[in-house]
């Protein structure tokens, strides 16, 4: 089939597929917010997974939900101990992980390298922090949303940053997508043009550390790597160009995530868990319609 | 010296050394190059061609010695070099992930030059490069390129701003026996107005067309006509017995493959 026909049928199912989600929601009186949590956290980890392809950062990509992991437990700690917000605490004590693990890489450590220490680090860290908050602190509830996600229980401030995050991540891959996809093709005649490729690595780690730690809550940490990864691996099996791609990519986690919101509430299943599989189902179709 | 076009192409490169960690790649370069024309730089594996190629672009910061292009010093400053030169490294990689076709790369080439933001989007491919690659590839993945048409596709790029003097890191490479004559007709064209510096483990395909060899082995061991530089003694002095003459023909043991 015609990489064009298939992303013209693309677009027509996920405008159905959104339609009849919020139609199902409004008109069961569910709240809305659940969807609007679900699809643009999908939407702000699609956008970005074409070009974490591109830049080759699935390494970095892969390692960022750890970082979220570890940076929610001591978010916690932290909130509990010296006060504050969990999740202001959480997305700081990300950033400086994620900042640290992209430095590794642009300073030459090999990604596979950086990302073993890094996801050893993070993990072991992560469940020794989560195992004291456990012990110590009432948070069963909330640890458990960090690891397995669950859009259903978000507070109004994850409610509102995954909104402005998938908007954000939209923006950002629409505005500056050509040249970091450029400097993946040719970073040499990158640096010939006179782009400061520090600047956009800089931006493209920013970004993946927002959305990943920002939104482990909804999705849970499991669960982010498959939201980061697969959308992009779809596109880049089905589509020719980088502006047709990204879209495919982010329309593909629009559809997973607005209908596995409508199963998950059908069947009373995890939302998140629901999405990702669906994802893992469009990948396979994907690579057995491409014969790979 | 200057092209039909009035621009001069001249590289003059003074005392550089260049070293990765403790490994010396390239000593005390003193060299004047002047164009248009097409120069061979050849040199056994770990001579340096590389290096001198990725720091005539600015790519690489030397320890040492500094490189002026058209009296500019451009070392170690990729962004002035990129205005005045175009680049192709030694079989570009792509992310078998990458879905840019080859129209995509040209125009964002194109693009991403301009100064203007945000960036107008660019839908043409600019014109010139009919020469160098067929039009039915502009609309392939550059996954699906074979690897002569990526290396033809790279250089149709290195075009796109118009400089005058291009460096080509061993574009012959990846090619079969067919394209590298076709290809060799391509670079002698490009050489009738630019300064061309082509890297090879082969110099007999482009040799009809070659106007100066430089022979490295991580110091200048010769710099001149192939008559003056083909020769047995100057050759020994960079292969030592790596190489055999055959009648006419050169060859050189160093197979980079």
């Amino acid at each position: 089939m015609k990489s064009s026909l298939i992303f013209r049928i693309m677009i027509f199912i996920t405008i159905i597929s959104v339609i009849i989600s919020i139609a199902y929601i409004i008109g069961n009186s569910y709240p809305i917010e659940w969807f609007f949590t679900l699809v643009m956290s999908s939407t702000a980890m699609g956008s970005l997974s074409i070009l974490i392809y591109t830049r080759r950062l699935r390494y970095l990509a892969a390692s960022s939900p750890h970082a979220a992991f570890l940076a929610a437990g001591l978010g916690i700690v932290a909130s509990v101990s010296i006060g504050g917000s969990w999740f202001l605490w959480t997305v700081v004590i990300g950033m400086v992980l994620v900042y640290v693990a992209g430095y590794m890489i642009y300073k030459g450590v090999d990604p596979e390298d950086s990302a073993s220490i890094f996801v050893a680090f993070s993990s072991s860290m992560g469940a020794l922090v989560l195992y004291y908050v456990l012990t110590r602190y009432s948070y069963g509830v909330s640890i458990v949303s960090i690891v397995i996600g669950d859009p259903l229980l978000s507070s109004t401030e994850i409610i509102a940053y995954s909104v402005v995050i998938g908007l954000l991540a939209v923006i950002y891959v629409y505005a500056v997508g050509r040249e970091i996809i450029y400097i993946g093709s040719d970073i040499d005649d990158a640096r010939l043009a006179g782009l400061k490729i520090w600047l956009y690595d800089l931006s493209l780690y920013t970004m993946i550390g927002l959305t990943t730690i920002g939104l482990v809550k909804s999705v849970g940490f499991v669960l982010e790597h498959v939201y980061l990864l697969i959308p992009g691996a779809i596109a880049a099996m089905v589509c020719r160009g980088v502006a047709r791609s990204i879209t495919f990519s982010i329309l593909v986690s629009i559809l997973s995530a607005s209908i596995g919101l409508l199963i998950s509430i059908s069947l009373d299943l995890a939302p998140s868990a629901v999405s990702g599989g669906i994802l893992i189902i469009l990948f396979l179709a994907s690579a057995i319609m491409k014969g790979r | 010296m200057v092209n039909v076009h009035g621009e001069t192409m001249h590289i003059e490169i003074r005392d550089l050394t260049v070293k990765y960690k403790d490994i010396t790649a390239l000593e005390n370069i003193d060299l004047k190059i002047e164009g248009p024309g097409l120069i061979q730089v050849l040199g056994p594996n770990g001579a340096g061609k590389s290096t001198l190629l990725r720091s005539i672009a600015g790519l690489v910061k030397p320890q040492k010695g500094c490189i002026c292009i058209n009296g500019k010093d451009t070392t170690a400053n990729p962004r002035l070099a990129g205005r005045i030169i175009g680049y192709v490294a030694q079989r570009p990689e792509v992310s078998k992930y990458s879905t840019i076709t080859v129209r995509e790369l040209l125009c964002y080439s194109h693009m991403i030059r301009r100064q203007k933001w945000p960036r107008p989007p660019c839908r043409e491919v600019p014109r010139g490069i009919d020469a160098i690659i067929h039009e039915d590839i502009l609309d392939r993945r550059l996954t699906e390129l074979s690897g002569g048409q990526l290396m033809k596709t790279y250089i149709a790029r290195s075009l796109m701003p118009g400089p005058g003097i291009l460096l080509l890191d061993e574009p012959l490479g990846p090619m079969d026996p067919a394209s590298k004559l076709e290809f060799a007709d391509i670079i002698s064209m490009l050489s009738k107005e630019r300064l061309v510096l082509v890297t090879s483990h082969d110099p007999i395909i482009l040799l009809e067309y070659t106007d100066k060899i430089l022979l490295l082995n991580k110091k200048v061991i010769a710099y001149g006509s192939p008559r003056e530089v083909l020769r047995e003694e100057v050759l020994s002095k960079a292969y030592g017995r790596g190489f055999r003459e055959v009648g006419y023909h050169i060859h050189l043991f160093d197979s980079h493959y």
